[in-house]
């Protein structure tokens, strides 16, 4: 055995952690698991509720609700969320039965404008120390993933994507267009899937 | 059974599992690689000599789950996500964040109502084992599906994704993953006769 003192609380990384010290804003249903405590690290929606998760939902310690304050999420029930990174600034709407595999990174946003002389001014109100209130806007477009669908290892989807219900997409796919129900899409940038 | 070096600086207070089995001086960064590890197999995870297992190392393993890793292999950071067996030979090189997993669609062993529910997944998601041969060299962020083989002295380019088999000595790149080039002049012959 190692001799360090462990400054990690272990209860906080194995779902045995306690569920009601979530922000209250979180609307949380019945018989979820939520791996880890630090999952919610980055919930900083401002909106009541900011997050809405179904009954029977399983979270992974991989997974992260980035939601900015102006974001809302919702996941449906009986989801498996393995290792999401979500990255919220408007919405993103998940359906039930969605699988999320390892690695997935899942944005409604840029983030920062795209114009130079804009992003500069975004990236020092943005930096320590600064005021984040003087940020600059930045595009944004809901994410809709319906019911069923499954999404591979690795794969990003990103701002404005719906995907229909029971698609799935591939490991490693970057999803940049909207997936039509039941289609199978692969590659970056995504496409269908020809066999 | 040998106990792999843990350095000091291990912050996790878990155990190695019993069903983990080391070979002689191998070093293991954090026992907390094995948090998620529910196999029942005795031995689950067999890891040959002189091997080191780095921090970003994880093994979601379901109870049927068989690990294999050969000796004087370098795993930085792999994530093993099987119910199946995973096959890693000797002298192996597998860099930063690549994932070793069953299926596209395979999720961690924990947190299910029991082992039925979490096989009935499994079942559901497909997929197969993986095996590696020897000095086999998988670069950063590769994804690697099952089932798959990956013949001997193969090399798997940063960030591409592996659904199907490579022959001995390839260079694959790219999603999904081609050949793009041999690692041995032989083999190069080999490829340009076809």
């Amino acid at each position: 055995m190692g001799t360090s003192k462990h400054v990690v609380d272990r209860r906080d990384l194995d779902g045995t952690w306690d569920y009601t010290t979530l922000p209250a804003s979180i609307v949380l249903g019945e018989g979820c698991f939520l791996e880890s405590k630090k999952s919610f690290k980055r919930y900083f929606a401002t909106a009541d509720p900011g997050l809405v998760i179904g009954n029977d939902v399983r979270v992974y310690g991989g997974t992260g609700f980035g939601i900015e304050p102006s974001g809302m999420m919702t996941v449906g029930d009986r989801c498996i969320l393995v290792g999401a990174d979500f990255m919220c600034a408007e919405r993103i709407s998940i359906g039930s039965d969605v699988f999320i595999s390892y690695g997935v990174t899942i944005s409604d946003a840029d983030f920062h404008p795209v114009d130079p002389v804009e992003r500069r001014a975004d990236a020092i109100a943005n930096a320590p120390g600064r005021d984040r209130a003087a940020r600059r806007p930045y595009p944004s477009a809901p994410i809709v993933i319906e019911d069923g669908v499954r999404v591979g290892i690795g794969a990003m989807i990103l701002k404005g994507v719906s995907i229909g219900t029971g698609a799935t997409v591939g490991p490693g796919a970057v999803v940049t267009r909207d997936v039509p129900a039941d289609a199978t899409v692969i590659g970056n940038p995504a496409r269908p899937e020809v066999r | 059974m040998t106990e792999p070096y843990v350095p000091p600086w291990d912050w996790c207070p878990d155990p190695v599992p019993d069903n983990v089995v080391f070979g002689p001086d191998c070093w293991l960064d954090t026992r907390y690689a094995f948090a998620r590890s529910r196999t029942r197999r005795d031995p689950g995870v067999r890891v040959g000599r002189n091997t080191g297992i780095y921090s970003g190392s994880w093994f979601d393993l379901g109870p049927d789950a068989q690990v294999e890793i050969g000796s004087y292999c370098t795993i930085v950071g792999a994530l093993a996500s099987t119910n199946h067996r995973i096959v890693i030979g000797d002298y192996a090189l597998i860099s930063t964040r690549v994932s070793l997993v069953e299926s596209a669609f395979s999720a961690p062993p924990v947190g299910w109502l029991d082992d039925e529910d979490y096989r009935r997944w499994q079942a559901h998601a497909g997929g197969g084992p993986i095996v590696l041969g020897d000095d086999v060299w998988i670069g950063a962020h590769a994804t690697v599906i099952g089932p798959v083989t990956i013949g001997h002295g193969a090399i798997v380019g940063a960030a591409c994704v592996v659904t199907g088999d490579i022959p001995d000595g390839a260079i694959v790149a790219g999603n999904p993953a081609r050949i793009v080039g041999w690692a041995d002049g032989a083999e190069r012959e080999r490829h340009a006769l076809r």
